[in-house]
């Protein structure tokens, strides 16, 4: 059988080994199952080289490291207000009325052995997870890879990164310490602002009135099963596409739209990216490790008359704080209709913020009418328009970051915190244009001497490689 | 038909040899990652969960010999005629007892029965209280500790203290920490007068700001605490001057904005550990 001896000629190659030590396996599959032929060739599934490719793959490391760590979690954690008087090792709490969650969450951190250690194993992951996610991003647009045909892919991952953020939110709010129970005040009050259904969908999703009682029940559920399953749902279609379409790659030797320059999967690429699983683990673990994350014993059990500063969000939720924080009280009455000053910085701005995500490839259809097919990425310098709108709305976004934190800025830098403020303020608005012309003056002036450079032929014929006759996949031009 | 095919035995196959040296490292750098982490704070506080017992502060000298909280024996209210002068017991006798009570069971001033008085006795004798004037002038620093370590010795019940501390962190969170923060790390107000760290001071500094007030701060004497709540309050602030940090670096004690920037560091460490795995090799097989 042809099929089964290509097979055997592509393992012993991929293995570097005449006779293969999985053959018996190969043989058996092909035997059993059939399709060596598609075995044969997804092993050998090529992919492109370059550090801007990993960066979606820490986000998926994270992504596995926290449903392990979770896992282990969930053995301890208990989803209950019910009060109970703490009796731990933690002497500045013992015998204060706390809710049964509170208390496991403290039994975990300091009693429990390694505990601690993989809570906040979960807690550094879920913070470079959405971080990872959004450089992700990032390089997806400054490099033009959401274009046709990976359109539905980018809005996969848009829906990814919103239902990541959610579930990072639901996780910091469940241990119900002082800080978590300040963020559900705040996310009570956000969506109780919403015009006509606001206080209706408030009761429906919190269960009756601030603080009501069962709350973190609720939350739970959606912390460890419905999010984390859509999530993988739509993180395994994310991957799937990405398999049948391919990777991107930037342009270079040999490198067309119809042709993919790498590293096969099986052996280099398969251990390349065991090996970076294993160093994304042993990173976020060496944090845990060595530097404390969240000690919700120090922050105290929540109570609703309770307050502290430097109570902020997680910092992907960082730019909704700055916005609440930094937002004059636009409080609107219209006949019977009140809109709280909530509603502006905290439903309108993300709206107005995340729907680009959702319609930007069909944004740039509009813009530029090219609905063809690109495989070849392009260098984040060669597009000033695109990189200069990036660029502007990144900054947009950091700023508000910032005064996310304004209270500490201003402490830590020792400045005042209503002049940093306004500055902030101020650089919400100018800023953004600044920047976003800046780079595309400096993206033009790249450009021109690129475009110098590029006139001199590079690596001449001996390096062009062979390319398929016409047809492949990708052949076809679209529209 | 597939791009895959189109490039076997082209470029890509230069990729798959000498690499080894890579892995090598690999392996290297994750076994010292393991390492690492299994000496790692967090990772010695879970073999071993050690209590966080607060530690009395560098600001209040515990009471020589008094072992700070070990449990007094029964303590022996009335002064037993063979002390000596100059004793503590008499100290406290010609000194405290007209306010506090023979045996510290309160009168004017407070009861010295919950321990933690013990560990703010010296201060408050020599600063004075409220109502309590001090008496720097009036006994020597040796006198005042001997005050302090009887006070300790005989009148405190240690038994007490924790409650103390905990119903201390109770009114910190509902008074305190709106400026100062729940760690007690300070945090930013109007202007440039700033709520401080308050584990910059002398847990008796912090009772005196308490008391009378200072800067912005308002006096929470008289109809906020009582003097039984204030001493909770400098309790609970001794407790956490030095806060307990199992977790590893406390980074601040900032919150969610250091533990970002933090991420952030560890986010840019995994993008150069790409940069460096998707390097290209030199060494190519034709």
């Amino acid at each position: 059988m042809s099929g089964d001896h290509d097979l055997r000629r592509s393992l012993g190659r991929a293995f570097g080994v005449r006779r293969s030590p999985l053959r018996p396996a190969g043989r058996w599959l092909h035997t059993n199952l059939g399709g060596s032929r598609i075995l044969r060739e997804e092993l050998r599934h090529i992919f492109p080289d370059s550090w801007a490719f990993f960066l979606g793959e820490i986000a998926l490391y994270c992504f596995i490291i926290l449903v392990l760590t979770g896992i282990f979690l969930a053995l301890f954690f208990q989803a209950s207000e019910a009060p109970v008087v703490y009796d731990g090792p933690y002497a500045p709490l013992a015998g204060a009325k706390i809710s049964v969650a509170y208390d496991s969450v403290l039994l975990l951190s300091l009693d429990v052995p390694a505990g601690l250690l993989v809570r906040q194993i979960h807690h550094w992951s879920a913070l470079v997870f959405v971080g990872a996610l959004i450089i992700h991003m990032l390089r997806t647009f400054f490099t033009a890879s959401y274009r046709r045909p990976r359109r539905l892919n980018w809005l996969l991952g848009a829906v990814l990164l919103i239902l990541v953020g959610l579930n990072g939110l639901f996780g910091y709010s469940l241990p119900d310490d002082l800080l978590s129970g300040t963020g559900l005040r705040i996310a009570f009050s956000i969506t109780e602002s919403i015009p006509f259904v606001g206080s209706a969908m408030a009761t429906l999703l919190f269960g009756g009135e601030f603080p009501s009682s069962g709350l973190i029940a609720r939350i739970y559920p959606v912390h460890i099963f419905l999010l984390p399953a859509a999530i993988a749902g739509l993180l395994g279609a994310h991957l799937g596409l990405l398999w049948l379409q391919r990777h991107t790659q930037f342009p270079g030797p040999g490198r067309s739209d119809r042709t993919v320059v790498g590293t096969p999967l099986v052996p280099a690429y398969a251990l390349r990216t065991l090996g970076y699983f294993l160093l994304v683990f042993g990173v976020c673990t060496a944090f845990a490790g060595f530097v404390q994350i969240n000690p919700v014993w120090l922050y105290g059990p929540y109570r609703p008359w309770d307050a502290t500063t430097a109570a902020q969000p997680d910092w992907y939720m960082g730019w909704l704080e700055g916005a609440v924080r930094m937002m004059p009280g636009w409080d609107i009455q219209i006949g019977g209709l009140h809109i709280p000053g909530m509603f502006w910085p905290a439903v309108v701005l993300p709206g107005l913020v995340l729907t680009p995500l959702f319609v930007l490839p069909w944004l740039d259809w509009i813009v530029t009418r090219d609905g063809s097919f690109h495989n070849l990425a392009l260098h984040a310098g060669q597009h000033a328009a695109r990189a200069a709108l990036g660029a502007g709305f990144t900054t947009f976004l950091s700023v508000l970051l910032v005064a996310g934190g304004n209270d500490v800025f201003a402490f830590v830098w020792n400045v005042s915190q209503p002049r940093l403020l306004l500055v902030l303020q101020i650089a919400t608005i100018v800023l953004p244009p600044v920047v976003a012309v800046l780079t595309y003056l400096l993206v033009r002036a790249w450009e021109r001497r690129g475009a110098s450079a590029a006139h001199r032929p590079r690596v001449a014929g001996p390096h062009e490689p062979d390319l398929p006759p016409a047809g492949s996949a990708y052949g076809a031009t679209g529209d | 038909m597939s791009l895959t095919t189109a490039r076997r035995g082209g470029a890509e196959q230069r990729r798959e040899t000498g690499r080894l040296a890579r892995p090598a490292l690999l392996l290297v750098l994750l076994l010292s990652l393991a390492l690492a982490v299994a000496l790692s704070p967090a990772a010695a506080a879970a073999s071993s969960p050690q209590p966080a017992q607060p530690t009395p502060s560098e600001g209040i000298e515990p009471p020589a010999g008094s072992g700070s909280f070990t449990p007094a024996p029964t303590p022996q209210p009335v002064p037993t005629s063979t002390s000596a002068p100059g004793s503590g017991e008499r100290l406290f006798a010609e000194n405290c007892a007209g306010c506090h009570g023979v045996s510290g069971e309160g009168f004017v001033g407070p009861p010295l029965a919950p321990a933690g008085f013990a560990s703010l006795v010296g201060p408050m004798v020599v600063d004075g209280g409220i109502n309590m004037p001090g008496f720097a002038g009036v006994l020597s620093d040796a006198e005042v500790e001997a005050i302090s370590t009887y006070v300790a010795d005989e009148l405190a019940e240690p038994e007490s203290r924790e409650a103390e501390v905990t119903a201390g962190g109770d009114l910190f969170r509902l008074y305190c920490s709106g400026c100062h923060s729940s760690t007690g790390s300070g945090g930013a107000m109007p202007g440039l007068n700033n709520a401080p760290d308050i584990r910059r001071y002398p847990p008796a500094e912090a009772l005196a700001a308490m008391i009378l007030g200072r800067g912005n701060m308002p006096s929470f004497a008289g109809n906020t605490f009582d003097v039984r709540q204030q001493t909770s309050v400098a309790l609970y602030v001794q407790a956490i001057h030095d806060p307990p940090s199992p977790g590893g670096a406390g980074i601040g004690f900032l919150g969610p904005v250091s533990e970002g920037a933090v991420g952030g560091v560890a986010l840019f460490l995994l993008i150069l550990l790409a940069v460096w795995l998707a390097w290209p090799t030199r060494k190519a097989v034709p």
